[in-house]
């Protein structure tokens, strides 16, 4: 995720979290929220899904990388 | 410059702008002011309206002076489109040179406008083109709108290129939700809302999810360890069953032992005739349990046939009937029908070669008159031996039968020749012997008592069996509701995790909007007393329902009271402010800046001006009545490059002032 596409402030307060999934869980929304963001009504549900799925049973932390 | 700026803006037949307008906007960290100064109607809005045109495809700075409305205006130069004839057009661009500390973007927008009527035309843009210097090479982008969205993204650029005419407005009543709406924009708030709605929408379809597979394990892990219990406790009965039968068995041994040793001939006889009766019943009593799973194989095998006899004579009865009547089998033969197709004329005289319609029915008739031939001489025959087996089968189930009831009746005659010995002995009195009445009257009790005892067995044995299905259904059931319960387990995990993280991004959110405010409320006041004219600064507070309060030196000042071009300071902060906090480091374009600033507070803004965004390229778009000699002298230090429009006969030239 390219720093200005979201802005510092956010970026700053995320990477502030401790837990390793919720940063990269929070992280991933952003990014997938900010290619959504001229869309009035963005499909969401599936990608949601499965990065709950992903971060919540801690399989993909070491798959992530910080782009 | 730390900041973009834009070094060149090039106009190829834009509105007043005919043939090619370059003009190059290169500032530096000391001279970092552009002044285009033009009068009204000579195309300074119409440079704003140039950037926004090429960069988003929306030309939003209406000049308010042009009579004739910018909507009424074709894209392309009017005198280029006047030489052209009705159904042909003018082509034309607008191209933005940006980059830092020398040119890195070029971002070119085409359009073409067509004369489809006199005074009547047709405009349409095409798509945004960039091409990017690497090193000395410039190749063209993909995606320009990718990069120009890192630049400036659509969503803010209103901080950064705006008419300063229309300030003046910006604090009117409601300013509070444009505030707002201002501050929310350039916080990206809108990601972290949409970030937010969207968990609690997951979160809603997890507990929907978990409440479809809450499962009871423990109950039904009970209901399964309850019928394993009650199948031990079935097997202890079975256990103590089986030493009583076997306690008694070794008691009827004893007795026949103490039989076997008497003295009388006639008792150890038939003592000895039971042993042997005995040995045969067990055997022959095997041999009924064998002969029983004979007969009832047989019978499930000749069942079909039997049962349905008289449909399947029927229907022999129905084939004969039609092959006396010569329906069946059809009587065409395949050959006959082949010689036709291979002579290419039916028997009706059709020509089959030249008619492809009727081949294919003579060629389809074939194929059913075959598949009917062979379906009606199989079809008998299968019925036929079905039948003949089916007797063949009914008879072993007769022998079968025969059988079983040939050992019962010889079992029946072994216990009738037990029965009499057995009360042979119980009559018998032998002085100086065992006392063999006796025994066997004790000998009969127990046997009685074991066959009891072998009755009950059976029965709890058939329980054993029923408990043991019982116990594998619950064990199942169990099963299925523990991995139910690992999916609910899984989804309540999914749920914490979800609402764990929403309320990490609300807190993200909450606090963002706190610094945000308070950054804005700083930079505000900063670029206020930056601008304003006043000696004494003053002091502005942003609250948090978005009201903004100025405090001079005689305390708080109404927005009401403020002066127009108090106002017009203030929102001018406001934007740069904004602009400053967006974290963009585009450039700034403003449009009439000093507008509706009379003449005194003007020169004292001018003053002012110099030291207002100094890492930042400022490009003032200014009637000759904001630039005016005062005004010009005092940014003259400031100013990189100065450009004045000329404008004549409709068309504007920009030679360097």
């Amino acid at each position: 995720m390219k720093d200005s596409e979201v802005h510092s402030l956010i970026l700053d307060k995320t990477d502030e979290i401790e837990e390793d999934e919720y940063r990269s869980f929070i992280r991933e929304i952003l990014k997938h929220e900010r290619t959504k963001l001229d869309q009035e009504r963005p499909k969401y549900t599936d990608k949601y899904h499965q990065l709950v799925e992903d971060y919540a049973n801690n399989e993909s932390l070491e798959e992530y990388t910080d782009e | 410059m730390n900041n973009i700026q834009i070094f060149k803006i090039e106009l190829n037949n834009y509105r007043q702008f005919q043939g090619v307008e370059e003009i190059p906007l290169e500032t530096s960290p000391d001279k970092h002011i552009n002044v285009i100064e033009g009068q009204n109607g000579s195309g300074k809005s119409n440079i704003l309206n140039a950037i926004t045109l090429c960069f988003y495809d929306e030309e939003p700075h209406i000049d308010e002076n042009d009579d004739r409305g910018l909507g009424a205006d074709p894209i392309a130069n009017l005198k280029e489109l006047e030489s052209v004839d009705v159904g042909d057009s003018v082509r034309g661009h607008i191209e933005i040179t940006l980059g830092k500390d020398e040119p890195q973007y070029v971002f070119t927008r085409k359009f073409r406008t067509a004369k489809v009527g006199e005074d009547e035309y047709n405009s349409v843009t095409e798509d945004l083109q960039l091409r990017q210097r690497f090193g000395a090479d410039w190749q063209n982008v993909e995606n320009p709108n990718t990069r120009l969205r890192e630049i400036l993204p659509t969503r803010v650029h209103q901080y950064f290129l705006f008419d300063g005419e229309q300030l003046d407005k910006f604090f009117e009543e409601g300013y509070t939700q444009r505030v707002k709406d201002a501050v929310l924009d350039v916080s990206h708030i809108q990601l972290l809302e949409r970030g937010i709605d969207h968990l609690n929408s997951v979160q809603s379809d997890l507990e929907k999810e978990a409440s479809d597979v809450e499962g009871k394990p423990q109950e039904l892990h009970k209901e399964y360890e309850d019928a394993k219990d009650e199948l031990d406790e079935l097997k202890e009965d079975e256990k103590e069953l089986e030493e009583n039968i076997e306690e008694a068995n070794e008691q009827i041994e004893g007795i026949d032992k103490e039989l076997a040793d008497s003295t009388n001939p006639d008792v150890r006889e038939k003592q000895q005739r039971r042993r042997y009766l005995n040995e045969r019943l067990e055997d022959r009593e095997e041999e009924l349990q064998n002969a029983r799973e004979d007969a009832a194989i047989s019978l499930s095998r000749a069942g079909p046939a039997a049962y349905n006899q008289d449909a399947l004579e029927y229907t022999i009865e129905q084939f004969r009937d039609r092959e006396e009547s010569g329906q069946e089998p059809p009587d065409i033969p395949e050959w006959w029908l082949d010689q036709l197709l291979d002579d290419g004329e039916c028997i009706c005289g059709t020509d089959i070669d030249s008619e492809e319609e009727k081949r294919e029915h003579l060629e389809h008739f074939k194929e059913k008159i075959t598949e009917a031939a062979s379906n009606s001489v199989n079809g008998r025959r299968k019925v036929q031996r079905t039948l003949d087996r089916g007797d063949d089968l009914v008879s072993e189930a007769k022998e079968r039968k025969r059988r079983v009831e040939d050992i019962k009746d010889d079992i029946d005659e072994i216990n009738e020749e037990l029965r009499e010995i057995s009360a042979e002995l119980e009559s018998k009195t032998i002085p100086d012997d065992v006392d063999v009445s006796d025994l066997e009257k004790q000998r009969k009790r127990i046997d009685g008592r074991i066959k009891d005892m072998r009755e009950d067995l059976g029965q709890l044995r058939g329980k054993i069996e029923q408990q043991i299905e019982v116990v594998e259904e619950r064990k199942d059931d169990w099963q299925r509701e523990v991995e139910r319960e690992k999916k609910h387990e899984t989804i309540l995990r999914k749920i914490s995790f979800v609402e764990t993280a929403r309320d990490k991004v609300e807190s993200i959110e909450k606090e963002i909007l706190e610094q945000v405010r308070t950054e804005t409320e700083n930079s505000l006041q900063t670029f206020f007393n930056d601008l304003i004219w006043k000696e004494e600064p003053y002091d502005i507070e942003l609250t948090d329902d978005y009201e903004v309060h100025v405090y001079g030196p005689s305390g708080e000042k109404n927005l009401g009271s403020l002066s127009a071009g108090e106002r017009q300071v203030l929102a001018l902060s406001f934007m740069s402010a904004l602009a400053q906090i967006s974290g963009f480091s585009a450039p700034i374009l403003i449009d009439t800046p000093l507008g509706r600033i009379s003449s005194k507070p003007k020169k004292r803004i001018a003053q002012n001006v110099p030291n207002y965004l100094e890492d930042t390229q400022v490009t003032f778009l200014m009637t000759d009545e904001e630039y005016t000699d005062e005004v010009r002298a005092f940014l003259k230090n400031k100013v990189a490059n100065e450009y004045h429009l000329d404008y004549s006969d409709e068309v504007t030239e920009v030679p360097s002032a």
